[in-house]
């Protein structure tokens, strides 16, 4: 399975490489497509890129681990109090050129499977954008869902919840 | 039988006298229990009445009786190929007809020629499960998808990859499984060929490839991505590529479910603050939000018929299954406490199953009666049933 893995990885590195020059982008069917030609959303969403060689599953979330954004309940907006978090990140991100991070939203239990993965997603993206903001470069950050499936603390109460409510950040390796 | 598959047969046979047998397939339903007395005879014999009895335990609508009391007579014999299967009354014989399988799935064709012949629905012991097992809890969560019949028999596994598996939906033929594996470290749209036995990623686009749903004819895949900056809704084909966007909002857009005429999409956004059902033509255009009473509504499932939608919805510390009727809007809540997950609707748009703590359930929607399908395994959620 590692293998296969690493064979596609091989794959997407060698067709994002051939294509990054004239701005096309792989399509989900492993082909390459031209950019489709529809506008941006009202907020304005910068288009993204998996990272070749970037496995989440292999990355290292202990290193930025004070850093964890927390958000309420059912929202994705960065609250005022996670700000001094991000601005941090896009320090380090500075002063780290070149290293590459995956933003991974996490939900709470409550709510459902299906919805809580895409809700994770979004406070991934909104974690990134935020970061974008501050003047990170769109090229070293990737986002990961795990919806409610992955939770930092077990146990269904407040301090479980908040806990679990999260975007993580994870240091290629 | 269009009629009555349509619902209007109700208000034409109550209106009848008491005569059940007009023809072979005219039985009042929603009347109450039937008493079914069934024996099956073969080298399986025991087995196979045990299975055939359970079925209609769990359907509902039939009471498994003596047969001093009973209304219908069942008898069936097992045979190398299959099973050979009478029904009669008093009155005599419905029908005798053979069925092919081994000696379980024949048992359960000869459970849904039953069903269909006194009620005129569809039976559904034939159905498949597809579900969502938890197998671990520690150091990560992995969650593997798992195949069985409707009745908790012939469990099998379909992925065993130390990884996410999530929310399996089956296609209109039952050969095709499309889900969400988390397996290249991304979460990725993948189809299961049960036929061919193999499975192919269809999407895996940058960002969320999630909540996959195939269209009636099977040619697009509905899905949540976020290829664009934002969890929109899309669908693809179902081979992959040639994405259609649908939506452009700056919440999150999930959960699609096709109407059964493959011409709308019902799916949940948050983009006014908490989930709600909302209505898509499935080609794009405007969509409408569906009123549910609730202010956190998610998994919207159409009824085969085309007439009602499932979904659940949150109170606080509970989570219930409901149906609306989609002309009418008249909403009819099914379960009463803990939390009820996935609704997925069954062939004959009158049972559901859906999850609660871990163990999955078969619930009637005009009796409100409930069953927990035993599989004998621990965890369990996001059940699809097929066709």
């Amino acid at each position: 399975m590692k293998k296969h893995i690493c064979l596609f990885a091989a794959a997407l590195t060698i067709s994002l490489t051939a294509c990054s020059t004239d701005h096309k982008k792989i399509d989900g069917n492993g082909g390459v497509t031209g950019y489709e030609t529809e506008a941006l959303p009202d907020g304005g969403f910068a288009q993204h890129e998996r990272i070749p060689g970037l496995n989440p599953d292999d990355a290292d979330y202990g290193t930025l681990a004070a850093h964890v954004v927390h958000f309420d309940f059912d929202s994705f907006t960065v609250r005022v109090s996670e700000r001094p978090k991000l601005e941090f990140i896009a320090k380090w991100l500075a002063a780290n050129p070149g290293v590459k991070l995956v933003i991974a939203g996490h939900t709470d239990s409550r709510g459902t499977v299906q919805y809580n993965v895409a809700l994770g997603e979004r406070r991934a993206l909104a974690t990134r954008d935020y970061l974008l903001g501050l003047g990170a470069d769109a090229a070293v950050l990737t986002t990961i869902s795990y919806g409610k499936e992955h939770p930092a603390r077990h146990g269904e109460n407040e301090g479980a919840w908040a806990a679990n409510r999260r975007a993580e950040f994870g240091v290629a390796r | 039988m269009d009629l009555f598959r349509q619902g209007l047969g109700l208000l034409i046979i109550s209106a009848l006298p008491f005569t059940r047998f007009v023809a072979a397939q005219i039985v009042v339903e929603g009347s109450g229990q039937y008493n079914i007395n069934v024996t099956i005879s073969g080298a399986e014999g025991v087995k196979a009445t045990a299975v055939i009895q359970n079925d209609f335990k769990m359907h509902g609508a039939f009471n498994v009786s003596g047969a001093d009391v009973a209304q219908f007579i069942a008898k069936g014999t097992l045979t190398a190929g299959g099973l050979s299967g009478t029904l009669s009354t008093a009155g005599g014989q419905l029908f005798s007809r053979t069925f092919t399988g081994d000696w379980r799935a024949a048992t359960h064709q000869f459970t849904d020629a039953i069903v269909e012949a006194v009620t005129g629905s569809p039976g559904i012991a034939t159905s498949k499960i597809v579900f969502v097992v938890q197998k671990t809890a520690q150091p990560r969560e992995i969650k593997d998808l798992y195949l069985m019949d409707i009745d908790g028999g012939v469990v099998r596994p379909l992925t065993n990859d130390h990884s996410l598996n999530l929310g399996g939906k089956f296609d209109r033929t039952g050969n095709k499984i499309v889900l969400t594996s988390w397996k290249s470290g991304y979460p990725d749209t993948w189809v299961i060929d049960l036929a061919a036995n193999n499975r192919t990623r269809v999407a895996f686009y940058p960002g969320l490839n999630s909540g996959g749903a195939f269209s009636p004819d099977g040619t697009r895949i509905a899905l949540t991505l976020s290829k664009d900056g934002n969890t929109e809704l899309y669908t693809i084909a179902a081979t992959g590529g040639s994405p259609l966007r649908l939506t452009r909002t700056i919440g999150t857009e999930a959960t699609p479910a096709w109407s059964p005429d493959g011409s709308r999409i019902a799916y949940i956004s948050d983009d006014r603050g908490s989930p709600q059902i909302y209505l898509l033509p499935a080609a794009g255009g405007v969509a409408q939000r569906f009123n549910t009473n609730s202010s956190y509504t998610t998994e919207p499932a159409w009824s085969p018929d085309g007439r009602l939608l499932a979904y659940s919805v949150r109170t606080a510390g509970s989570n219930q299954i409901a149906v609306s009727d989609i002309a009418t809007g008249r909403q009819n809540v099914l379960t009463i406490s803990g939390i009820n997950e996935t609704p997925a609707w069954c062939r004959d748009s009158r049972h559901l199953v859906f999850s609660r703590g871990g163990k999955l359930y078969l619930i009637d929607s005009k009796t409100k009666k409930s069953v927990q399908i035993d599989n004998g395994l621990a965890n369990c959620s996001e059940p699809n049933v097929s066709r």
